[in-house]
């Protein structure tokens, strides 16, 4: 069965971008453009991997990551590639796989994802 | 034996209040009706008594300076104090050119007349010790060219007691600020009711040093300058500091020059990550329209090149934003009929009104004239406005019949333009930072950059725009314009018709 990825950005054309990116790679994907929904989200669809962008006008990467750690364990150990345009943004998240500055490489992301999901 | 205080003058409820000021001097005092009695108390007391006499310019029965010229005559050893008007400084200075000790100007101060009795005192012992010794007279000639100096020097000049009460001012302080000569400095600088903090004035009173500070202060007419300031401390002759002398510096053109360059730093900062993301979607158009050709997919080609086309207009665009603000613009003054100007701007956006399904209203005065502005800037200014209430509508609840209403009259000199919406409206968090520099309620869909843009336009032909706005109700901007500038600045400048009058 595929592997699901929960893709987060406030810009719904990047969300169109990572989804047909995804999808055409054999993906299966879930998306939202607000992280303040994201929390509920996660635990309806069950990713196996999250994209998630920084800044975005409701809630911030950071805080929707806090908020599902503390949902439980499994939550902790999905993993996560930050996506976003700020600089520094590797200590945003400190347990994320990867973190990667916008405009990304596609075949960078890909690479990652698929290292990251053990194919 | 101590000298004895006389006094006379027009208004003799002012005369009591002061003699009782100088009888806490410890001298005796006499309050005397007309000029001629008190010729005859200095005629009757030659027997060696010191007198200082305070006189106004208008005794009941000569004038202030005949009395001086008299008493200079008379055989008494006394010395005479002319109380002065604000703006009957030359007669004060007549008067010390026929030997006056000293004047002062109204209303006085018990710190001024305690220095001008002790002058007074001075004076009578030297003049009872050494009859030729001449005292300079406090305005001589070349303290005349200080004074002169002193009132043109382009910088805010106060002199102030130990209460922050200021006892002495140049010309452009008055001219700014007020010639309340007595007033405390707190008040007429900042509008206060108590002393500033950290006050520059009271650390030199305490220490005897210069001190500085950064403040920003009020005008007569309401504006607000940033100011430097440097205090030094006068003393008198025992070298006691009895008066701080403040000079303020307007900075406030050096200052709005630091903000300008501050806010293109943010700007650097801010836009990078916009354009960040614009170029991420942008990639992504890219591989939707390559791939749509791999696969020959017509309707992923068209995405693929919708996308493309819709982030290079907002490269576009936020790129002639930071051109727009970053460039020194020159305003193009024109004489525009007002009717057409507005007919043009509700043309461009109607359009995009009906394409989302809003009604846009129009209701423009058939008679309103012509107006100067530069109407390429202030038409961006309002099709910005217009478009952010059709956005506001458009990204508000589906169901609800939305309606743009754009009016336009004429009052009090001023040309208003008024966009008002039953879109969502803002909350107060929006509403007080709607203008500023790069904040967006748009999420990644604005730069920040527009409404400070409109904002900044219109103040710079003088005019200003207010918003109302209501959750759930709507907003309402309004757009004051003047009609007629006062000047027409082709330079750049922000200040270019500021001076037109004030808004009501």
């Amino acid at each position: 069965m595929a592997k699901k990825i929960l893709i987060i950005d406030d810009d719904p054309n990047i969300v169109s971008y990572l989804d047909d990116l995804f999808t055409d790679n054999g993906y299966q994907t879930c998306s939202t453009s607000d992280g303040a929904g994201a929390v509920d989200l996660v635990k309806s669809e069950k990713p196996d991997l999250i994209t998630l962008d920084l800044e975005m006008p409701k809630e911030w990467g950071p805080r929707f990551y806090r908020k599902l750690t503390q949902q439980g364990d499994e939550y902790r150990d999905i993993p996560v590639i930050v996506i976003s345009g700020l600089e520094s943004n590797q200590y945003a998240i400190q347990k994320a796989v990867a973190s990667l500055s916008k405009p990304f490489d596609r075949e960078e992301l890909l690479g990652i994802v698929k290292e990251t999901l053990g194919e | 034996m101590k000298t004895r205080v006389l006094l006379t003058g027009k208004d003799t409820s002012r005369t009591e209040a002061i003699a009782n000021m100088a009888a806490e001097s410890g001298r005796p005092v006499t309050l005397c009706a007309t000029g001629a009695e008190v010729l005859s108390t200095l005629d009757s007391g030659t027997d060696g008594g010191d007198f200082i006499v305070l006189c106004d310019l208008h005794p009941a029965d000569m004038t202030g300076l005949d009395l001086v010229e008299r008493i200079r005559n008379t055989r008494a050893n006394a010395r005479t104090v002319v109380a002065v008007g604000p703006d009957e400084i030359e007669q004060g200075v007549k008067a010390l050119q026929l030997d006056a000790s000293d004047f002062m100007v109204e209303p006085i101060t018990r710190d001024a007349l305690d220095v001008c009795l002790k002058r007074a005192d001075q004076r009578l012992r030297t003049d009872g010790c050494e009859a030729s010794a001449q005292l300079p007279a406090p305005f001589d000639a070349p303290q005349l060219t200080f004074q002169q100096l002193f009132d043109e020097v382009p910088c805010y000049i106060s002199v102030q007691d130990r209460n922050l009460r200021i006892t002495r001012a140049n010309r452009r302080f008055k001219e700014d600020f007020g010639d309340e000569i007595g007033g405390h400095c707190y008040h007429i600088y900042k509008y206060r009711s108590t002393p500033c903090p950290n006050c520059p004035v009271e650390n030199t009173f305490f220490d005897g040093k210069p001190h500085q500070t950064e403040e920003i202060v009020t005008t007569k007419s309401g504006e607000q300058h940033n100011v430097l300031i440097w205090t030094a401390p006068i003393r008198d002759d025992s070298g006691e500091i009895t008066h701080v002398m403040e000079i303020a510096t307007d900075i406030t053109q050096i200052r709005e020059l630091q903000d300008h360059l501050t806010n293109l730093g943010l700007m650097i900062g801010s836009i990078s990550h916009g354009i960040k993301g614009m170029l991420t979607a942008l990639d992504g158009g890219m591989y939707k329209l390559e791939s749509g050709v791999k696969r020959k997919d017509y309707d992923k080609i068209k995405e693929g090149a919708d996308l493309i086309k819709l982030m290079a207009n907002r490269v576009r665009n936020t790129v002639l934003d930071i051109l727009f603000y970053a460039k020194e613009r020159d305003l193009n003054w024109e004489n525009v009929n007002v009717v057409e100007f507005a007919d043009e701007i509700a043309a461009v956006v109607d359009a995009k009104a009906k394409n989302e399904d809003i009604r846009l209203v129009r209701d423009i005065d058939s008679s309103l004239g012509v107006f100067d502005i530069d109407p390429s800037v202030v038409s961006c200014a309002l099709v910005n406005i217009l478009e952010n209430a059709i956005e506001a509508c458009r990204d508000d609840d589906p169901e609800k019949d939305h309606e743009i209403l754009f009016s336009v009259s004429r009052q009090n000199g001023h040309v208003i333009f008024k966009v008002c919406d039953n879109g969502p409206g803002m909350d107060r968090e929006t509403l007080g930072k709607m203008f500023s520099l790069f904040f967006s309620s748009k999420g990644s869909k604005g730069t920040g950059l527009g409404l400070f843009i409109a904002n900044d336009v219109i103040e710079q032909h003088g005019g200003k725009i207010e918003v109302e706005s209501e959750l759930g109700e709507g907003t309402c901007f309004t757009i004051l314009l003047p009609a007629t500038c006062r000047w027409h600045h082709n330079k750049a400048s922000d200040l270019a018709c500021l001076s037109s009058g004030p808004i009501s």
